[in-house]
């Protein structure tokens, strides 16, 4: 189930909530049992095949983090940490990486190690990094004595299963164990629908109208031209910052309906004035996962400079190869890495650039290397970067030359094939460039909110809008054919 | 009351409210035919596509009829009602393949309480290229949407249904068809009548848009079309076929022999009538088609054509007509020799 259907809205959702509530004039435990199923039925809707994965994960997990926080002997606490985080490692590796491992062990030595396509189980990557944090920090003794039950709506709690934030327990663990939050606190509700809301439209009207675009320019990768291979990269640029900030907006909202604070997981990351200013922003929960368990476990910045900078690369490369077992992913955790390295160098250089220059290179740099990100391939990738150096021509569109009323002839001119006019997507480009770049962000817009009748009138239709939407009824093409 | 209260309350309030009127009103109104509401604030229904449209007509109200009708947009204008000693629910919709006869023709199989003896088969000579009958696809699609059970509360929500929903009540109370196809409740196409030199226009457009698109070098006649109509038979044995071709204007017809697909035209006849044993041929010059106030874009004849097209169908394949003649084996290298012949008359 996903936070923009139907299903989830205008049933899931209400009915998790009112029960919840009913429940816990009765009983906490149960009311939390019953976020709990209801937490397993959301992720099992798509498939019920991944739930006994989730259940084993859960299960070794916990019972690992709970040998760890008692006084074992430190030998066999340590085997003990290296066997759970093995166990999190296989599963990761065998359903999310193994077919990438065989295919390039077969490509390279000739081999022929059958590929198992396996279905890769939804959120995988997200409930293991958050159980190995628990069990690293189990190691540690900090964790507290947790019980199954918050342990478990910890990782599943679904507001935040599917696609993150990336929830530390220390975080949230309190929360699930507080008495005071099994009250209906209209406060946290006021807020909650609010920053669902925003999130709502966020990814509804804005990213679902880039994405359109954007899929269609990279499925004629090799046809683009100068013009709208850049404004297909900018619709994907734009798609992927409003489709994810808006479910972390939703994520955050839903939280809130049930009195739970997710933490912040964006935070304007395209007004950033640095490769380094922009993890700040971008995906705020995994950063501060890989800081904390891989940056600083290989040493951080204590090891000298030459180790700094080859921790700062190993936590770009571990980054990007987690968002996806793919070269195009590695190469785009690769640039990151690299940038990053050339940003503390050019800062512990002493010197400045102006904030505009800054943030144009920042913008332009994360801009060109989302192109891996979101190419199905090297090759596709390279066509894409190819066009946009304008290689493969800079033609304009019928309707700018129009525009402008230029004296150019027919020759510069090409057919526009992104699905929409060329106006209207230049339009909602320089819209979304404006949004990003000078209005507050959904999390300022929750740290500023009063519950003011006109923000409850302009958050009802924000939500209608967004909601009369989820079900696309649209003409068939070709009418007459 | 406090703030926070009142901010849930006043959200909620607005949002039960419009959501209500949203969801009532696409009820009342059903443009997607799913409710089987019928009355005089929807006896015009725009199309949206036709594909949802009519699967869902067929899979949530009553459905039995013994004899379908397949074809493309032409064949929408044909009127169901005009065929004698049959019952028929025409099943055509916009852009048909002849790859998506098959699985329309099970659907309806699948739908309809009473067996379907017979079906009506409309076939279109530029739906024979590579180009436009190479892509496999079914109506699967639209059956996987059928079978979700929020299927029809869902687009109850829609605010696209809901723009239809408005469009289909402004043509309803202006008692006026305004759009090129227009359904009432009996599933019977209009189309909207527009003026000569809007005739004149869309035809000129069409010829334009046929020229560059469907004929010349982009026409490809498909090596295994007979192999499709063949399929069709082999999955559907004890269903009766009568088949027939759209008649589109002569200015058309025109464009197909400049742009050299005459010789293609003839190798489509002979492969029909090769699998069906015979067809009803209403694509050559005749009185119908030399006509052009009977189209409205020289492609897309009015319903009245449909009616003949119905009639001579009901009159069986020997009888003498103006318009259309049956071509079997014994008598198809004949009548295509009188079409060139006729051709060839109009040249000179």
């Amino acid at each position: 189930m996903i936070f923009n259907s139907f299903e989830f809205i205008f049933l899931f959702l209400p009915i998790v909530l009112i029960v919840y509530f009913l429940l816990n004039k009765w009983n906490f435990t149960i009311a939390k049992s019953w976020l709990l199923v209801s937490s397993f039925f959301f992720y099992g809707y798509w498939s019920p095949a991944y739930l006994p994965l989730i259940f084993l994960s859960l299960a070794v997990n916990f019972l690992t983090g709970h040998y760890l926080s008692k006084n074992h002997p430190d030998s066999r606490r340590k085997t003990m940490l290296t066997l759970g985080i093995l166990f999190n490692a296989v599963l990761l590796g065998y359903f999310k990486y193994y077919d990438f491992f065989a295919e390039n062990v077969n490509v390279l030595f000739d081999a022929n190690i059958e590929l198992k396509n396996a279905l890769l189980p939804l959120a995988i990557s997200f409930y293991t990094f958050q159980q190995i944090a628990y069990l690293v920090d189990s190691y540690r003794k900090e964790t507290s004595e947790y019980n199954f039950l918050n342990y478990s709506l910890f990782v599943t709690f679904f507001p935040q299963l599917i696609a993150g934030p990336i929830v530390h327990h220390s975080q949230v663990m309190d929360q699930f164990q507080s008495p005071d939050n099994q009250r209906f606190q209209s406060k946290n509700v006021a807020l909650g629908l609010f920053v669902f809301s925003i999130g709502l439209f966020k990814k509804v009207v804005i990213a679902d109208t880039f994405a359109v675009w954007a899929n269609k320019g990279y499925s004629m990768s090799e046809s683009l031209t100068f013009v709208d291979s850049w404004l297909t990269t900018l619709a994907y640029t734009f798609q992927l910052y409003f489709d994810f900030s808006g479910y972390s907006d939703m994520a955050i909202g839903l939280g809130l309906l049930f009195n739970i604070h997710l933490p912040r997981n964006f935070f304007s990351p395209y007004k950033a004035t640095s490769i380094q200013d922009f993890w700040r922003r971008w995906h705020i929960t995994l950063s501060n996962f890989l800081t904390t368990y891989i940056y600083i476990p290989l040493g951080g910045n204590r090891k000298g400079r030459t180790r700094t900078y080859l921790n700062i690369f190993i936590v770009f490369l571990v980054s990007g190869f987690w968002h996806g077992a793919g070269w195009t992913f590695i190469i785009w955790g690769v640039m990151h890495g690299m940038a990053s390295m050339v940003n503390r160098a050019w800062a512990s250089s002493g010197r400045a650039l102006s904030k505009p220059i800054a943030w144009l290179l920042t913008f332009l740099f994360v801009h060109l290397s989302w192109v891996f990100f979101r190419s199905p391939d090297l090759l596709t990738a390279v066509s894409v970067l190819r066009s946009m150096a304008g290689f493969n021509g800079v033609l304009l569109p019928k309707e700018f030359i129009q525009f402008l009323d230029l004296p150019i002839g027919s020759v510069l001119l090409f057919r526009f094939e992104l699905g929409a006019p060329f106006i209207e997507i230049a339009i909602w480009t320089i819209i979304a460039l404006v949004l990003v770049l000078f209005t507050k962000n959904s999390i300022q817009l929750r740290d500023d909110f009063t519950p003011k009748p006109w923000i409850a009138v302009t958050t009802a239709c924000l939500f209608i809008y967004s909601a009369t939407r989820l079900q696309q009824v649209s003409e068939f093409l070709y009418f007459n054919f | 009351m406090n703030l926070p209260r009142q901010f849930i309350l006043i959200f909620s309030t607005i949002v039960c409210l419009v959501l209500t009127t949203i969801v009532s009103f696409n009820y009342v109104m059903d443009p997607l035919w799913t409710f089987n509401q019928k009355h005089t604030f929807n006896d015009y229904q725009s199309v949206i596509d036709e594909r949802l449209q009519k699967t869902s007509r067929m899979f949530f109200q009553p459905f039995s009829y013994d004899t379908i009708l397949l074809g493309s947009s032409r064949s929408t204008y044909i009127n169901q009602n005009k065929f004698t000693n049959m019952n028929v629910y025409n099943f055509s919709v916009n852009n048909l393949s002849i790859r998506e006869y098959d699985t329309f023709l099970a659907f309806a199989e699948r739908q309809s309480d009473q067996p379907i003896k017979r079906v009506l088969i409309g076939l279109d000579f530029f739906k024979t290229s590579v180009q436009e009958s190479e892509r496999p696809v079914s109506l699967v699609n639209y059956e996987k949407k059928l079978d979700d059970p929020l299927y029809r509360a869902k687009n109850l929500f829609s605010i696209d249904s809901f723009r239809y929903s408005v469009q289909n009540l402004r043509m309803s109370i202006a008692n006026e068809v305004q759009a090129d196809r227009v359904y009432n409740h009996d599933n019977v196409a209009a189309a909207r009548h527009i003026s000569e030199e809007e005739r004149n226009a869309n035809t000129a457009e069409k010829i334009h848009r046929f020229k560059d698109e469907f004929y010349g070098s982009n026409y490809v006649y498909n090596p295994r079309y007979k192999e499709y109509l063949t399929i069709f038979t082999d999955r559907h044995p004890d269903v009766e076929t009568i088949v027939y071709t759209t008649p589109i204007s002569m200015a058309l017809f025109q464009t197909l022999i400049e742009e050299g697909q005459l010789d293609d035209y003839e190798q489509w006849l002979h492969d029909v009538v090769d699998v069906f044993g015979g067809v009803y041929n209403f694509m050559y010059p005749n009185e119908v088609t030399n006509d052009l106030t009977n189209y409205f874009d020289g492609h897309h004849f009015y319903p009245i054509v449909g009616d003949k097209i119905a009639e001579r169908i009901n009159e069986g394949p020997n009888a003498q007509s103006s318009f259309g003649v049956y071509l079997t084996k014994e008598n198809i290298d004949s009548r295509l020799a009188e079409i060139r012949k006729k051709i060839e008359l109009k040249k000179s």
